[in-house]
């Protein structure tokens, strides 16, 4: 279903959830299942989801590579680090559970 | 055209060598293309430069009446330094690329004298990052690109006490460590509005025994100068620091933003010794892990704060924020100077005044100069012709 450049981890299970805008990240930061989340977002920047990455469970980012500031920081927090990642479908994927699987792919587990 | 003077072509060769330099480090990172959805970098770093154009000449007459380049850079030759590589960085940077802005604007080329040239403070700005620079670093060069990427700054006998505090940390510990590190340098990349200010290093250092030594920074971490940073959470230490010894394999380089880049970036495999350490004015104090749990609480709880506030900026100040953030960036040259608070709060007031006169028009005419950084197939700083004094 997609494809990225692992940067860190060999796979993690977890919901993705978009933190594109600002209210997106907040609405995550109230979220008491934030450990389980693994972050959806566009930009590789790491301010715009500062709050919200010391207490993920991976990453997955459409835009960016290895030395991004996103991909550094989520390396340091041991985060399962997704870069450029394409996905082969136009579907929504905010709130589907999927697999970063050790060679970069990214699979629906439950919708 | 009268002849050139040892002097000028000794300033004109300087000039070139940092705008080869910065040229190189700012295509490489794709500068221009900088985003951010709480603050307006581009413009915000545009801002910063003309304010630091506007501030720096007079800033370092006023500190060179107190100390001089050389003490500077002494002074700055310790762990956990601030000033450090980026503040030396900024002196020169923002002064020039400014000019360089001005001279697109009254259309002079590059090979052209300017009218408008105040060659007294360009011969100041550059001279004094000269001698700064040479008295901070250990080596004979004056940027990390000339010397391979390397910024040595720290005695022998220093680098031997920091080497008997080193231990090969278990991979508990090593991932603590790393962990605690990344929250703090989360809370200074928000407190300093999406600038690396204060994130860096230095080294590699190669020690006898064939290992390497290399220190990652962070400092300003206490900043109460940046009005924002006022926060009722506070970081605990003012600066956090992290010295590796790593066996052969990790290639380490240092920018002349004061940044540095370890590769590979899994290099925990080859990591001798670690040791978490504080800069003090004399020396160092060693921070023991039973405290990493309240250091990383303290900097998350900062950073929420931080970024709570930051949120509610309006579009304007998402740029005028700048006139605090590049004073910020003088104002560790004066305090090692010895100048006393009422020289610092002097000095942010004329930033904010600057910042808060320039932003308008900078948000209707949006500037060139990230173009001509980005693009420029001649310099990148434009030398001093004939007809400047």
């Amino acid at each position: 279903m997609g494809r990225g450049e692992l940067v860190n981890g060999a796979g993690v299970t977890g919901v993705l959830r978009r933190a594109d805008t600002l209210e997106q990240v907040f609405a995550l930061m109230k979220r008491e299942d934030l450990d389980e989340t693994i972050l959806l977002c566009e930009s590789a920047s790491a301010s715009a989801v500062a709050p919200v990455l010391p207490r993920i469970k991976g990453l997955v980012c459409e835009s960016g590579g290895a030395t991004s500031h996103l991909a550094i920081i989520g390396r340091e927090f041991n985060l399962t680090c997704l870069m450029s990642t394409r996905f082969d479908t136009d579907e929504d994927l905010d709130g589907a559970t999927v697999e970063i699987g050790p060679e970069g792919t990214v699979e629906i587990v439950a919708a | 055209l009268p002849p050139e003077t040892d002097r000028r072509q000794d300033l004109n060769r300087l000039i070139a060598l940092f705008g080869e330099e910065m040229k190189v480090a700012n295509r490489a990172e794709k500068r221009e293309d900088l985003k951010s959805v709480l603050f307006d970098v581009p413009l915000r770093s545009v801002l910063g430069w003309k304010i630091l154009h506007d501030v720096v000449p007079d800033s370092l007459r006023e500190i060179f009446e107190q100390t001089t380049p050389e003490a500077l850079g002494q002074g700055m030759r310790r762990i956990g330094s601030r000033p450090y590589g980026l503040q030396i960085f900024f002196l020169v940077a923002g002064y020039m690329l400014t000019r360089e802005q001005e001279r697109i604007n009254a259309g002079i080329g590059s090979d052209d004298h300017w009218p408008d040239e105040k060659p007294e403070d360009v011969e100041l700005v550059i001279s004094s990052w000269e001698r700064i620079s040479r008295a901070y670093r250990s080596d004979d060069f004056l940027l990390p690109g000339q010397a391979g990427g390397v910024l040595p700054i720290l005695d022998d006998g220093v680098i031997a006490t920091v080497v008997e505090q080193l231990r090969p940390p278990s991979e508990e510990l090593y991932a603590k460590a790393r962990r605690m590190f990344a929250s703090v340098e989360l809370c200074s990349f928000v407190m300093h509005g999406e600038q690396r200010d204060g994130i860096g290093g230095h080294g590699p250092y190669r020690l006898d025994d064939g290992r390497t030594l290399f220190f990652k920074e962070i400092n300003d971490l206490r900043n109460d100068y940046l009005p924002w940073a006022r926060t009722e959470n506070r970081n605990i230490d003012d600066n956090l620091v992290l010295a590796f010894a790593v066996r052969p394999g990790v290639d380490v380089r240092c920018d002349m933003f004061g940044s540095m880049l370890v590769q590979p970036h899994d290099f925990d495999r080859l990591v001798d010794g670690m040791a978490v350490i504080v800069g003090e004015d004399d020396g160092f104090s060693v921070v023991e892990q039973d405290r990493f749990a309240e250091i990383e609480a303290a900097a998350t709880a900062m950073q929420q704060e931080l970024y709570l506030n930051a949120i509610e900026w309006d579009d304007r100040y998402r740029i005028e924020y700048a006139g605090p953030l590049y004073a910020n960036h003088v104002r560790p040259f004066q305090r090692l100077a010895g100048l006393d608070a009422d020289a610092s709060d002097r000095l942010l007031k004329r930033c904010e005044a600057i910042a808060a006169a320039a932003v308008d028009d900078l948000m209707e005419n949006k500037p060139t100069i990230w173009a001509h950084m980005g693009g420029t197939e001649g310099p990148m700083m434009a030398p001093l012709r004939a007809g400047a004094k």
